[in-house]
């Protein structure tokens, strides 16, 4: 009974999964997603490849990470670090001169 | 002294601005526009519409609010001129990273390439964004994008702009901004994932 059940089950999600966004679409849909809302079918059908498909939840996941990250603490890349280079002292004199001509 | 004191020497002397505010503009216009001698240009002439446009701020907000304004005006001018002459899949640059994360052939076309698929970062978030690492390898990450997707994904996610500005600024269309966009996020995930949750410095 089960069996023939699981069978059933199995064969519907077949018939689900071929009529989804495959990994590669699901990944381009995501990104979509996060600059403006997707037509309510898109979103289901996005939403259903992610429950069945654990890699694209977890990049979903991984994406929306680093989207708040960049967001809403993005001027933490501001900061001065060993790697940005900084500004030349010839340059900043090159400028207060044009300040000082202009002024 | 004060902050506002400071604040008032550095207005009376327009080129007290260039120590007080230099290097923190100079690292604002490299993180767009990845060009040294470009953002040094782009700071000089920001001080310079400052001082001219000196008037017009009447201390309604902090100079280097002030000054983060003029600069971002300044680098969208240089890219409304600059992709004018640019197509995109020209400037689009390099080998398309996100495109070989993906099977292209096989019975199921379109699925994770076996090892290419997000791995587990382990961690939890808020904990990664207080770690220093974690900043520079993001920095280093948006370095590794080609130009173009870098300037679209910074305006997007940093200067929070909205799509339809950002395809008339960089002079692209709807369809390829996704693809663009797609493309930055993947490529920087796919980064961060090896330069720092592999790095071993996330834990
Ligand atoms: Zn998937």
């Amino acid at each position: 009974m089960s069996g023939e059940k699981m069978t059933v089950m199995q064969r519907m999600m077949m018939v689900v999964a071929n009529r989804l966004p495959n990994c590669q679409k699901t990944a381009e849909l995501v990104s979509e997603s996060m600059d403006r809302s997707l037509p309510v079918g898109t979103r289901i059908k996005v939403w259903m490849h992610l429950k069945m498909c654990s890699l694209c939840q977890r990049y979903a996941d991984q994406l929306r990470f680093i989207h708040i990250a960049v967001h809403d603490h993005g001027d933490r890349l501001l900061e001065p670090s060993e790697g940005t280079p900084a500004m030349s002292n010839d340059c900043k004199n090159r400028i207060k001169r044009a300040l000082r001509e202009s002024s | 002294m004060s902050d506002a004191a400071n604040e008032h020497d550095a207005f009376v002397d327009p080129t007290a601005w260039v120590d007080e505010y230099g290097d923190y503009l100079f690292r604002f216009a490299m993180l767009r526009v990845k060009n040294e001698e470009l953002a040094n240009d782009l700071v000089q002439e920001t001080f310079l519409a400052a001082l001219k446009g000196k008037e017009t701020f009447a201390g309604q907000s902090a100079p280097r609010t002030w000054l983060v304004g003029i600069l971002k005006h300044k680098i969208m001018d240089h890219f409304r001129k600059s992709s004018r002459e640019v197509s995109l899949e020209t400037n689009d640059g390099g080998p398309v990273e996100a495109e070989k994360l993906f099977t292209t052939d096989g019975p199921m076309p379109g699925h994770w390439v076996d090892g290419l698929g997000p791995k587990e970062w382990g961690g939890s978030p808020s904990e990664a964004i207080e770690k220093q690492e974690f900043w520079h390898a993001l920095q280093s990450c948006l370095k590794t994008l080609p130009d173009r997707l870098a300037q679209v994904f910074v305006l997007r996610e940093l200067d929070d702009a909205d799509h339809t500005e950002i395809t008339q600024t960089m002079n692209i269309s709807q369809t390829n901004y996704w693809v663009m966009m797609h493309r930055a996020r993947a490529q920087l995930r796919q980064c961060l994932e090896k330069n720092f949750y592999q790095g071993g410095i996330s834990s």
